[in-house]
Order: C-alpha cells, then sequence, then structure tokens
C-alpha cells in the first residue's frame, strides 16, 4: 500500500520534472518570469489527446504536444520582444489566449482517454511490454529514464554556443549585446523550448491520468516555482548539472508532499480542493523564509 | 577609420526635461589612433561612446566605421567591429558563467552561434594562454565563476574578452574609476599593452587628467555636448596638466567647483 503511494508519487513526480525543467530555463537561466505554463501545460494534454482520440500512436502525438508548447513560447517572446510587452504581462496574455485555444482544440472542456474507450496511452502500452519486471515498477522507470535524458539534453544544449548565449542573457543582457548577441533570437530560443518541455509534462501527464482538462493548467507555474525554489535548496551549486538536477529533485518532492497532505490531510480538515490554496502556502513559506530568519535573528540580537 | 559628422543627441525631445546630450559633433580617427577623452559630467562623453556603439541611435549625423555607415544598425550588430569596457566591473561579464565561458562568448563574437559546443579543447589551451600574459593567476580558475572574482579581476578579464577578436574600435568608458588605485594602475598598463601590441584604434574616456596626457597620442575636452578642444603631436606633449586644467576653467568660464576634476 505505501509502496504503491510511492511509487505513483515518484511517477507524478518525474512527470512535474519535466515541467520543472521548463521552468528552470525561463525563470533561473533566462531570468524571465513567464506566465505562459499554466496555458502551454494544458496546450500539450490537449494536443495529445485530440491526437490520440483521432488515431494517433501516442508517442508520436508527444512530439506534437511539445510543437505546440514551443509555439506558445515563440508567442510570448514575440509580445516581449518585438512588441516591447513586459515579461508578466507577455506570459499571462498568451496563457488567458490559450485557454480559448485548448477549447477550440479539444472541442470541450474534457477529453478523456480512457482505455475502456478503446484510447492507448503511452501508459497501456508500456503495460503491455512484456518483461520480467511488474509494469508498476516497470512505468516509473521508463519515467525516470525520459527525465534523465531530458535533463542531458538541456544541459548539453546549455553548453553549447547558442546555450551559452541564452544563459548570458538571462545573466548580463548589456554585455552580450556588446559582445554582439541579438538577445531577442536568445529569449526566443529559451521560451520555446522552455514551454515545449512544459506541453510536452501536460501531454504525458493527460496520458498518464487518462484524461485532458481544459483547467488542469491552473497553478502549474507556481508548481513549477516551487519545484525549482524547493531543488535548489536541497541541492546546492550553480553549475548547469547541479541546476536541473535541483529541479529534479525538487519536482518529485514537491510531488510527495502534495500527495501526503491528500492522503493524510483529512485528518487535519484538509480538502482536495484545498490544494491549490496549500501549493501557494508552500511556495509563500519558501520564498519569505530567508527574509524572514533574517529579521528574527536580528531581533534577537537586538 | 572612424568619422563622426554633425552627431547630434538629445534626450527627452519635445519635454521640459529635454536635455542636448551631443551638440553636432565632428570627429575624425585615423587608425592606430589612441585618443583620450575628458570633461566634466554630463559633458556628453558616455553617450558619445554609446553613440558609437549603438546603445542609443542618433537624432541626427552619421557614423562611419571603416568607409561603412553604421548610425541606424544595431548594437549587436555593431559589435563585431567593436570591443567595449565600462565602468562598472559587473557590466563587462556574465557572473554566473565561468571564466572559460565568458571569453568562449567573446571569442564567437561577429559569428554565428551554432549548436556545437562553445568551450573546445583546442579553445580552453588558447584562453589559457592569454588569461597567463595578465598574470593574475586565473589561468588556473577556467572554470570557476566569474562572480566569485575581484573587480581587478574581473575589470582585466573584460580587456581581454573586448581585445580577444582584435576590435577595429576600442572604446573605454572611465574603465578604471570604480577600482582602487594600485588595481587601477594594472589596468591601465595592462590596457596599454594590449592597445600597443594589436594596434588597436581606442577612444578612452578618463577623469584622470594625468592619465588623459599620459597614454595615448591625442586628447580631446568636451564640455556641454561639444569638442572644446582637441590636441595632439607637439602641442599635446608640452601640455602638463596644469594647463589642461586652465584650458578647462577658461573653457567652463568659472571656477572648478569639481572635486572629481581636480583629481589628478
Amino acid at each position: 500500500m505505501l509502496l504503491s503511494f510511492v511509487l505513483h508519487s515518484l511517477e507524478e513526480g518525474f512527470l512535474f520534472a519535466i515541467l520543472a525543467l521548463g521552468v528552470y530555463i525561463t525563470f533561473r537561466v533566462l531570468n524571465f518570469p513567464d506566465l505562459t505554463v499554466d496555458g502551454s501545460y494544458p496546450l500539450g494534454a490537449a494536443v495529445a489527446a485530440v491526437l490520440i482520440v483521432r488515431g494517433m500512436n501516442p508517442f508520436s502525438a508527444l512530439l506534437f504536444s511539445a510543437l505546440a508548447g514551443g509555439l506558445a513560447g515563440l508567442l510570448t517572446a514575440f509580445l516581449h520582444t518585438k512588441l516591447k510587452i513586459t515579461p508578466l504581462l507577455a506570459g499571462i496574455l498568451t496563457m488567458i489566449a490559450l485557454y480559448s485555444i485548448n477549447l477550440r482544440i479539444m472541442g470541450r472542456p474534457n477529453i478523456s482517454l480512457s482505455e475502456y474507450l478503446g484510447h492507448r496511452t503511452v501508459i497501456t502500452i508500456l503495460r503491455e511490454v512484456n518483461l520480467p519486471i511488474r509494469s508498476e515498477y516497470f512505468i516509473p522507470l521508463i519515467f525516470f529514464v525520459i527525465v534523465m535524458v531530458l535533463k542531458e539534453l538541456v544541459d548539453l544544449f546549455l553548453h553549447t554556443e547558442i546555450g551559452l548565449t541564452i544563459r548570458a542573457t538571462g545573466d548580463n543582457e548589456q554585455m552580450i549585446r556588446a559582445e554582439g548577441v541579438n538577445t531577442d533570437t536568445a529569449k526566443l530560443i529559451g521560451l520555446s523550448l522552455s514551454n515545449a518541455l512544459v506541453a510536452l509534462s501536460g501531454g504525458l501527464f493527460a496520458q498518464y491520468q487518462g484524461f485532458a482538462d481544459v483547467g488542469m493548467g491552473i497553478g502549474m507555474i507556481i508548481a513549477g516555482l516551487a519545484s525549482v525554489i524547493v531543488g535548489q535548496s536541497l541541492v546546492r551549486g550553480r553549475t548547469v548539472e547541479l541546476m536541473t538536477l535541483g529541479a529534479i529533485v525538487g519536482a518529485i518532492v514537491y510531488r510527495l508532499a502534495i500527495a501526503m497532505a491528500l492522503k493524510w490531510g483529512y485528518n487535519f480538515g484538509f480538502r482536495p480542493t484545498d490544494l491549490k490554496l496549500l501549493t501557494a502556502l508552500l511556495v509563500i513559506t519558501i520564498l519569505s523564509f530567508p527574509y524572514l530568519r533574517a529579521k528574527v535573528k536580528r531581533l534577537e540580537e537586538s | 577609420m572612424l568619422k563622426i559628422s554633425h552627431l547630434t543627441k538629445i534626450f527627452f525631445k519635445g519635454t521640459p526635461n529635454e536635455n542636448v546630450a551631443l551638440r553636432d559633433i565632428n570627429l575624425e580617427v585615423a587608425s592606430g589612433d589612441f585618443i583620450t577623452i575628458i570633461g566634466s559630467n554630463g559633458a556628453g562623453k558616455t553617450t558619445l561612446l554609446n553613440l558609437i556603439s549603438g546603445v542609443y541611435l542618433p537624432d541626427k549625423g552619421k557614423i562611419e566605421i571603416n568607409g561603412k555607415n553604421v548610425s541606424n544598425l544595431p548594437e549587436h550588430k555593431r559589435a563585431k567591429f567593436i570591443g567595449r569596457v565600462f565602468q562598472d566591473p559587473l557590466q563587462g561579464t556574465a557572473s554566473s558563467l565561468t571564466i572559460e565561458e565568458n571569453l568562449a562568448i567573446a571569442s564567437l563574437k561577429g559569428q554565428k552561434k551554432r549548436l556545437r559546443f562553445a568551450v573546445t579543447r583546442k579553445k580552453r589551451e588558447e584562453f589559457k594562454e592569454k588569461l597567463r600574459a595578465l598574470g593574475l593567476g586565473l589561468e588556473n580558475r577556467l572554470q570557476e565563476r566569474v562572480g566569485l572574482l575581484s573587480g581587478g579581476q574581473r575589470q582585466a578579464l573584460t580587456i581581454l574578452m573586448a581585445t580577444l577578436s582584435k576590435p577595429d574600435l576600442l572604446l573605454l568608458d572611465e574603465h578604471t574609476a570604480s577600482l582602487d588605485p594600485k588595481t587601477a594602475q594594472k589596468i591601465i598598463l595592462l590596457t596599454e599593452e594590449i592597445v600597443a601590441h594589436h594596434k588597436l584604434t581606442t577612444l578612452m574616456v578618463t577623469h584622470n587628467m594625468e592619465e588623459a596626457l599620459k597614454f595615448g597620442n591625442r586628447t580631446i575636452m568636451m564640455h556641454e555636448g561639444e569638442i572644446v578642444l582637441d590636441i595632439k603631436g607637439e602641442e599635446r606633449e608640452r601640455m602638463s596638466v596644469k594647463d589642461l586644467l586652465d584650458k578647462f576653467s577658461e573653457v567652463r568660464k568659472e571656477r572648478l567647483v569639481e572635486d572629481k576634476m581636480l583629481l589628478v
């Protein structure tokens, strides 16, 4: 019972880790608070769900999820770099536009991918694989491998010439322009890559939970941010490799904490609908902790 | 090699805060010139450098580099001709990137960025050699983040980065002003050495009158957006710091009130 609880939390944690990698790229690398995530996550889910229902291979459907997410990121970057809209607002505008677009794509607010309706998802395909180990171990293992491969790709990318210009753009825009880099291009690439990862995460999660819902993106940016911040306090170090690792660890820990709250929280009067509230409180606590600690210290000393 | 004609820049045009930062500037810089630029705060020195490098676009006038009109070229497209070092040591480098990553960016200046590793073994050797020449021991710290370096070390690194691709034009904006005197001395000597070695055409803004006369082959003085003095050759050699200050007072027709100008 407990084992299956942990395994399920891990599965969800790995799926969230993909989103956290995306959020890491915008928030930490590009220093761009990108709220597109709340729209691109359900966008990935919507695209995957519609394509699967129409009979596409669920793995290929994920590619289109990522592609759609990349386009959403491009739109936000375009609003910011070419139309000079502030980062926060550019992200919110794309997000709100995507709400309608997602409804258009799905044709209704919710699409079921249940196997009872005959739909094949990544999960059903993985369950059918004949292996000496049981599918309940095999699936989290595959998720883990997917996450680690993506992490490795992100790490490698951030060490390429293009990757370096993206990192420098987030660090010191003036310097990198003086070095002859078009910072607009760097932001376009960074934002589309980030949202491609987010949408991939959404597409996978829809298949995992067996449905896509237009509201499934609400608060995802905070969840991603929480993962990145929690990870940063658990995995210390400023290299790209350690920071992406931190995002993954953070996502898993965050997901585990949420799962525990859902499982045992009712003892304290907690309801599943309080989830977003809990997430907000968690992020507020983490963000304010360093300041409050310093303040308490000052008070103690005086 | 650099030709500036009728360059004018007005900030907050058409508002009560309208400020003419540059007024019909004409300047011709020969290849290999090392020009020092002096002038009080608000004289337009930094604005001039910013216009040359494309941070702002001019309201009027033309800027040509090697016969090419760059007046309306965006900053990142001019960068391949121009190396820059700023007053603030934090400005010229990316602090979350390592020393070798910063150098890699500088080495790719003006080139198309590709999807291949930025720091190769070959490049690393090349960087090591260049860093060794600085004599700061940075060649053993290639993989450290630049944020861990001191202001002087960062400024030395910035100079190396700015000159790595041998730019046509080197712009130095009071690049020693925020360093302690000893480090400033080191950096200015390093600058001179690198400029001489690559025979770089250089514009250096400074508040230090002694430096202004000691380094380079030509000195210009700016005041309220205009070039009020332009000396070179014999005339410049005969000029002392006191003469320069006198000239300066003459231009301002008032006593020097600014402490910074008296620092020699």
